[in-house]
């Protein structure tokens, strides 16, 4: 038995791999990389998953940790949504916390982590959108090895861990989310439309829209939004075709939402563009 | 796999599969058996340290050395008290049903918040899974509350000052 912040608990049984450092973490998912990993535990509890073997995040120091700088926080993989939401609250962007305040009851918050709620195998949450939206990045470990990865394309292979996000800290001036669907978002049919946008005496300094759908088809407009960056403002019309064209082309959008998805997608878009 | 934790105050050793909900091994000391056994109605709601989390979906592993309260258990904290005092205030009935959620989803948010704004309120009050206490009423208990909890700690306050 150790004892940490008042906290006693085995290290390990036979059956709960509680490891109490990311290098013992490594370790064992580089003898056993197919071994399932615990963190909040929601998502498998949820479906209601009986494991008897599985290795637990919720000891290990490194992924517990939130660390912030003037340009980006690092907010560790096992961090509590819920902690997350009562330490960030004053820093954290401020569509990042209204998707952390969306990621459940605050009770099941309290369990949920951050981590686990970007590593669903099955799809990704609305948090992801907005992570995306504000260019996060997930580090992954294995043993030995090391890789950063955007938000949408995590895809985790056996023996491989999440260990941080990685959020940068810039002000924006006008943002939103909208959640169309199912309150289980991975359950299709499902739309979460995410926007920011950065504003300067009258001008659009800095764009950024996301979509995803049925939580498995992220949009992301780059050049659409590159265009029109720098314009001022209130954008044209012509400026709004820019982007909204540039949705409608995007193959998901024709092909994965109905005609009311379509028309959600670009009345919210068309509206935030609105507003600038 | 064999568990050790303090439930109410008082040392349990447990034998269970490590997956296993949490609740049953909850129950006679007061966590209530809930309905929807996926963290949506908080009846089964406890603290695991000082958070409120729904017991049905804890995994029994998640015991192991930690410190749980139930309703029952929590007769002495004060923040409990005001919360209470505040319930029986605004009229709230004490629906033994729907009581863990309701008193967990406060605790919360004063807990969190310390003075929560009415924004705050009605961010949480959207999770209410029942017919025992409204929206409205619920919101105004969590104000009233807050106030109590706002009063003691400026009371303690002074008091370590003189
Ligand atoms: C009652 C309820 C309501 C909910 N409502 C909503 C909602 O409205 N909106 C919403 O977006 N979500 C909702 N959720 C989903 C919830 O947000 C997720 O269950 C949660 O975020 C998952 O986090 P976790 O830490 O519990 O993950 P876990 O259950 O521990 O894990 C989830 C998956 O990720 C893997 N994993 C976890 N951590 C890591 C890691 N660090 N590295 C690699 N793999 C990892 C696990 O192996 C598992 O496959 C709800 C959940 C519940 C129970
Ligand atoms: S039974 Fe409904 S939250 Fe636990």
């Amino acid at each position: 038995m150790s004892t940490r912040a008042g906290r006693t608990y085995s290290l390990s049984t036979p059956d709960v791999l509680e490891p109490a450092t990311l290098s013992d973490l490594l370790q064992i998912l580089k003898r056993e990389p197919e071994i399932p990993i615990w963190s909040g535990g929601t998502w498998w509890m949820d479906r209601g998953m009986r494991r008897t073997r599985l290795v637990a995040l919720h000891g290990v120091a490194e992924l517990k940790r939130v660390v912030r700088s003037d340009i980006r926080v690092d907010v560790g993989a096992a961090v509590s949504v819920g902690r997350l939401r009562e330490a960030g609250g004053r820093f954290l962007p401020p569509p990042l916390v209204a998707a952390l305040d969306q990621l459940g009851p605050p009770p099941v918050r309290n369990l949920a982590t951050l981590g686990g709620a970007l590593s669903i195998r099955e799809g990704s949450l609305p948090v992801a959108v907005v992570l995306q939206l504000l260019d996060s990045r997930a580090e992954i470990r294995r043993q030995g090895h090391t890789r950063w990865a955007s938000i949408n394309k995590i895809d985790l292979v056996p023996g491989e861990v999440l260990t941080r996000i990685r959020i940068p800290l810039r002000l924006r001036t006008h943002w939103m989310l909208h959640h169309f669907g199912t309150a289980f978002p991975i359950s299709p049919p499902s739309l979460t439309v995410a926007a920011s946008a950065t504003v300067e005496k009258s001008s659009l300094e800095e764009l950024h829209a996301a979509i995803l759908i049925n939580g498995v088809h992220f949009i992301r407009l780059r050049e659409a939004e590159s265009e029109v960056v720098g314009r001022s403002l209130p954008l044209t019309e012509r400026d709004l075709r820019t982007i909204l064209g540039a949705l409608e082309e995007e193959r998901a959008f024709r092909n994965d939402l109905d005609d009311l998805g379509r028309w959600r997608a670009t009345g919210t878009l068309r509206q935030f563009l609105r507003t600038l | 796999m064999k568990i050790e934790f303090t439930l109410n105050g008082i040392h349990r050793v447990i034998e269970s599969a490590p997956t296993e909900p949490a609740w049953p091994h909850l129950a006679e000391e007061g966590a209530r058996e809930g309905r929807c056994r996926g963290g949506n109605c908080l009846r089964c709601a406890v603290l695991l340290g000082d958070r409120p989390v729904p017991s049905c979906i804890l995994p029994v592993y998640r015991l192991q050395g930690a410190h749980v309260t139930t309703l029952v258990g929590m007769g002495e904290n004060p923040l409990f008290l005001d919360i209470m005092r505040a319930f029986d205030k605004v009229g709230i009935s004490r629906c033994e049903d729907a009581l863990p959620g309701l008193v967990m989803l406060a605790y919360q948010i004063i807990s969190e918040k310390s003075i929560p704004s009415d924004m705050d309120i009605q961010d949480y009050s959207r999770y209410l899974v029942t017919r025992c206490a409204g929206r409205d009423e619920f919101e105004r208990a969590v104000r009233l509350a807050g106030r109590l909890q706002g009063r003691r700690k400026a009371d303690r306050r002074e008091r370590v000052s003189r």
